[in-house]
């Protein structure tokens, strides 16, 4: 017996049945054992309209992607094949041939994409699978071209520059690997590939301990490697396809979370509710479910939803943890406390869970167990920014701003875009008294997002109120405080406030109180109308609001300004 | 000086050292194996899935070992099976042991002997536990693992729960060596996944399928530091790597660093390897990453499982070969100059032809006894390869078996047809290889997922001369495990490490085989025992089997 057999055109055939229309290509054979009744609707609906139309290469194709998506190969490469001959111009069918010929034939891959991109050359992910499948079959040279043009198409490509970082090590260039990842990095810090090659990198280079820190991180940052390495590049276009076609369970749950993560709560619903009917007992279907009805606000079909899972998988931590998180949210510490601990008992390296266990104890009083999980949990997950964040945030609610900093710039360098981390820095520095950086980092998180208020409220508030004269800005804090106002019709007192604060740092003091008036007469006429409906501690932070416009009131008239922090 | 006794059976792990002579030679016509599983009477019907589940670990298990357990010169054969079926572990699914006859048939004597483990086996470790002469039996179950003391008669004694080491998470491979220096062999054993059994996983077509890798956590690996007394105590933390969590696989035993003491390579499913070398206070720490180890040479973390460590090339180092995923290859790690291994894949023969494959076991043999190690490979997917109705359980899953002849220098290029019957289609898993018919040249036992074993003879004609040693060590552990021999043949030098735990989930024939080519004598035999002492033996007689015996050479 000798090497796998060669895969070349045709294909070897598969239940094909004579049953050919005016292209003269048998359709396949329906498969006679599906296990799921909508993937043999979904595939049966698609027969019949090439059956319909067999000189569509269109409907090829996609009955070409009905099976493909439900893992029906040969039946999906033949359709393929079929549309390839019906229209030769058409790229996605040689493209699409050429994704499922990877599982099994990787020159027989190369040879569908390169006729993919010979008609399609600016489909950034075709050059990835390109540049992947060269690099496999040992054509360096020929992977860094796809690589570099994947790169040209999309310049933020992290996949891209692992691919390039690839080629540079096969030329024993390690520097320029380095120099490749970094940049990598510094796009998306939280991909464990990226760590991966670096520690790899900064290790052929000899730099034992910044390789250490690459592979701690590439270990706990939150996108993980999936096995396979690269095996397959996202490509929204033929996800949306999937979106379309895909109707199986898995695709379901996909498509559920795909929608849920778009903001398409309705969409994801109608997916998992076909999911659940063709599979109730679908554990990942189940909390998908509890986490869509809990961001709807029904607290009770999402607990009715974990429990069940619960019940079918009692030994998965992940159904514990989720059930802890729908416990905390809805008030109830202590059995949220169980089903957490329950999670860790089962598996003790879940990040959230140990960072949200370490919360939840540090709400309920307990201080110092809840800082000491969190601890725990920020060093075994260096690489987890939203468990150092929490962290941070424990310890500055703690009154330790000054480690707060540290693990906020730590999780900052892993996700340099998080406005809540810069704003939550910028408070630890402020209690620092770290006037400067406090307001860079104010500044910072402005930037990131200008249109948000409440980074835009804290930087005007900042530049107004700083004990530091030279760091002040009133013209600049004006500005932001009027646009906001007037986002707000003047209505909103908090912004009122923050205009008065800006127009006494601007020296007009006479303005100031009468906007300061204004905020005043809301204050109270809200309390009037919806005191009944507050909480006492609603109430207590009201009352508070108001002693605190009060006293700037009183400051203002008197024509002094007001400072915070000194 | 003292000569070397004559005496049994042999078998495996070659390297060499000298010229840069590139050796492309094949067989020029012919089968190099013949698949003589039925007439052997190891034909046995067994189907791991019989009862249509996807029970994850009917997907990875399971191994085999070839073994002389009777002492009586030829190797038996142990094949670890499991059946879970209708959410119950059935005894049907006990492990068998086989035994050879003079005749060269095999006879199933798992009842008689007792090492029938009813366990869900995975892996299987061989090792003189209490350095008696005879050889003892460890199994990795998925649930709690099982140790039998080997009582010197043709039977076994369950020991595990005296002994300590009914570690219930899912074992994968393992392997005896010494930790500790105290002239007992110690055990490691790889540990895999946090699963348990539960609703089915769906492919993206709605059918059942077995759950990967990413379903469930990785866990710890644990080692064993043997008492002396028939028990064994778990030195997991003391000894530095209960806090290094994985998903372990294979596992490999070299001295990887260099430093005289022999270490554990780890290969983890998915993530970085582990290599577990001496820090020289009595502890063991990771050190793959600096080895070059922990990831491919382009920096990926790869799905490991099966590991061979073994020189490859014309030096006299140990290098390490990886059998991985398909899309992406198995690696081939050349160590190097200053204490680190190079990816050297790229340009091998090993790479590409290998990306279309999932790779399990492996064995490094030297077919044609011309001093290299070919490599042998079976496959066997873990994912449907195509939706074809129909097909029995385990046909989407079958591929070819892969086997590469060696042309030193780090090249090798792959068989054709000579590959016979090894190459045909299967779902592979176990592999180990052994010279199960003391000819002189290595066969092959290998297992299938569905739980069937093969046994391939190696039917390749050659003139080329052999010989065959077995190292037994008077003052460390008699096993000599980690023991490194050179044989001094006209202008070569050839190097074995006597590392029967290697491969996945699977135990070789702890002898070494040297394939001398030509070479009529050699000239000088010199083996560094574990522990780091040098002896040299004369050198006389090839073409047959010799005792080493520690103690009756002389020192270096």
């Amino acid at each position: 017996m000798t090497s796998r057999p060669s895969f070349a055109v045709p294909f070897i055939g598969i239940l094909l049945v004579a049953c050919s229309g005016e292209s003269g290509v048998a359709v396949p054979k329906v498969p006679s054992k599906i296990d799921e009744v909508l993937v043999e609707q979904k595939i049966r609906e698609a027969t019949a309209a090439v059956r319909e139309q067999p000189d569509s290469a269109d409907r090829w194709g996609r009955l070409g992607v009905v099976y493909d998506i439900h893992r029906f190969f040969d039946q999906a490469l033949d359709c393929y094949e079929t549309a390839s001959r019906l229209d030769p111009q058409e790229w996605r069918w040689p493209y699409f041939s050429g994704i499922v010929l990877r599982e099994t034939h990787q020159g027989a891959a190369l040879d569908r994409f390169t006729r993919a991109a010979e008609l399609k050359p600016d489909h950034p992910p075709l050059q990835l699978y390109l540049g992947f499948t060269h690099f496999l079959e040992e054509n360096v040279d020929a992977a860094e071209t796809h690589y570099t043009r994947a790169l040209e198409l999309d310049p933020f490509s992290i996949n891209a520059r692992i691919g390039l970082a690839r080629v540079a090590l096969a030329e024993q260039d390690a520097d320029r690997a380095l120099e490749i990842l970094q940049q990598a990095a510094s796009i998306s810090p939280q991909e464990a590939a990226v760590h991966h090659h670096l520690s790899h990198v900064h290790s052929v280079r000899g730099d034992e301990s910044a390789a250490e820190l690459e592979r701690r991180l590439a270990e706990t940052v939150a996108i993980k490697m999936q096995p396979g390495e690269m095996a397959s590049f996202p490509d929204p276009p033929r996800d949306e396809v999937i979106l379309q076609e895909g109707v199986s369970s898995n695709w379901l749950l996909a498509n559920a979370n795909r929608a849920l993560a778009a903001g398409r709560p309705q969409e994801a619903q109608q997916a998992l509710e076909k999911l659940l009917k063709a599979n109730p007992e679908s554990i990942p279907g189940l909390i998908a479910s509890a986490r869509m009805f809990l961001g709807a606000g029904d607290a009770q079909r999402a607990t009715a939803m974990i429990q069940r899972a619960v019940t079918l998988a009692p030994g998965d931590a992940s159904v514990h943890a989720d059930l802890g998180m729908i416990l905390a949210r809805t008030n109830q510490f202590p059995e949220a406390v169980e089903a957490y601990r329950r999670a860790l008992e089962l598996d003790p390296d879940l990040p959230e869970v140990q960072s949200n266990l370490g919360s939840l104890l540090f709400q309920m009083g307990q201080t110092d167990a809840g800082l000491e999980m969190a601890r725990r949990a920020g060093a075994r997950f260096p690489g987890r920014s939203d468990v150092q964040h929490n962290l941070a945030n424990l310890l500055l609610i703690d009154g330790q701003p000054s480690e707060a900093v540290n693990v906020f710039a730590f999780a900052l360098r892993l996700d340099p875009g998080n406005v809540e981390m810069y704003a939550g820095m910028a408070i630890a520095l402020w209690e620092l008294q770290r006037y400067a950086d406090a307001i860079d980092a104010y500044r910072k998180a402005h930037r990131l997002n200008p249109s948000n208020p409440t980074t835009t409220r804290d930087l005007a508030w900042a530049l107004s109120v700083c004990p530091q004269a030279d760091l002040r800005d009133g013209a600049t804090s004006l500005q932001l405080a009027q646009q906001l106002n007037e986002g707000t019709q003047f209505s909103d007192p908090r912004y009122l406030d923050l205009l008065a604060v800006a127009q006494a740092e601007s020296g007009d003091f006479t303005k100031a109180v009468a906007t300061l008036d204004s905020a005043m007469k809301i204050v109270r006429d809200t309390m009037a109308r919806i005191a009944q409906q507050l909480s006492p501690p609603q109430r207590e932070q009201m009352m508070l609001f108001a002693e605190g416009l009060r006293q700037r009131h009183e400051l203002f008239r008197s024509g002094r300004p007001y400072r915070e922090g000194s | 000086m003292k000569s070397i006794a004559a005496v049994v059976p042999a078998l495996l792990v070659v390297a060499c050292a000298a010229p840069d002579r590139p050796d492309t030679t094949a067989p020029d016509s012919g089968a190099v194996f013949e698949n003589v599983t039925a007439e052997a009477g190891l034909g046995f019907v067994f189907d791991r899935a019989r009862g249509g589940g996807h029970f994850m670990p009917d997907s990875l298990a399971g191994g085999c070992a070839l073994f002389d357990y009777d002492n009586d010169g030829d190797l038996d054969v142990y094949v670890v099976l499991g059946l879970f079926e209708n959410g119950t572990f059935h005894a049907d699914g006990a492990n068998r042991l086989f035994r050879q006859g003079s005749d060269g048939m095999f006879i199933d004597v798992s009842a008689a002997s007792g090492a029938a483990d009813p366990g869900y086996g995975m892996g299987v470790a061989i090792g003189d536990i209490d350095n008696d002469g005879d050889a003892d039996l460890f199994v990795s179950n998925y649930g709690p693992d099982a140790l039998y003391r080997n009582n010197g008669d043709g039977t076994f004694t369950n020991i595990t729960e005296t002994a300590g080491v009914g570690d219930p998470r899912w074992g994968a491979s393992a392997g005896f060596f010494d930790f500790d220096g105290d002239g007992l062999l110690d055990l490691f054993v790889s540990n895999y996944l946090q699963y348990e059994p539960g609703p089915d996983v769906r492919d993206a077509a709605g059918r059942p399928e077995y759950a990967g890798p990413d379903c469930c956590p990785g866990t710890g690996d644990i080692l064993y530091r043997n008492n002396g007394d028939g028990t064994f105590r778990d030195v997991s933390r003391e000894a530095g790597i209960a806090g290094a969590r994985g998903k372990g696989l294979g596992v490999g035993f070299a001295d990887l660093d260099d430093d005289g003491r022999t270490d554990v390579f780890v290969a983890n499913d998915g993530e970085a390897n582990r290599a577990w070398v001496h820090d020289g206070n009595g502890r063991l720490r990771d050190a793959a990453g600096p080895l070059g180890v922990a990831l491919n040479g382009f920096g990926g973390a790869e799905a490991s499982m099966g590991v061979v460590v073994a020189g490859l090339n014309r030096d006299t180092r140990v290098d390490l070969f990886l059998t991985h995923l398909f899309q992406e290859t198995n690696t081939l790690y050349l160590a190097g100059d200053g204490g680190r291994f190079s990816d050297a894949t790229l340009g091998s023969g090993l790479g590409k032809q290998s990306a279309d494959s999932t790779g399990f076991g492996v064995a490094a043999l030297d077919i044609d006894r011309d001093g290299l190690p070919e490599l042998a490979i079976v496959n066997g997917r873990v994912l449907r390869a195509t939706g074809t109705p129909g097909d029995d359980h385990w046909s989407p899953y079958a591929e070819p078996n892969l086997l590469f002849w060696n042309e030193g220098n780090g090249r090798f290029h792959q068989a054709g047809d000579e590959c016979g019957p090894f190459c045909a289609t299967d779902v592979g898993r176990g592999l180990a290889t052994g010279d199960i018919d003391n000819d002189g040249d290595p066969d092959l036992v290998t297992t299938t997922a569905d739980g069937r074993v093969h046994l391939f003879r190696n039917v390749h004609a050659t003139d080329a001369h052999w010989i065959g040693l077995k190292l037994i060590d008077t003052r460390g552990p008699r096993d000599a495990n980690g023991a490194v021999v050179e044989v001094q043949v006209a202008d070569r030098t050839l190097t074995g490490l006597v590392a029967p735990h290697q491969s996945y989930l699977s135990s070789n024939d702890p002898r070494l085989l040297f394939g001398l080519g030509a070479a009529e004598t050699i000239d000088r035999l010199r083996v560094r025992w574990p522990d780091g002492e040098v002896e040299i033996f004369d050198a006389t007689g090839v073409d047959r089997y010799h005792d080493l015996v520690r103690g009756e050479g002389n020192p270096a």
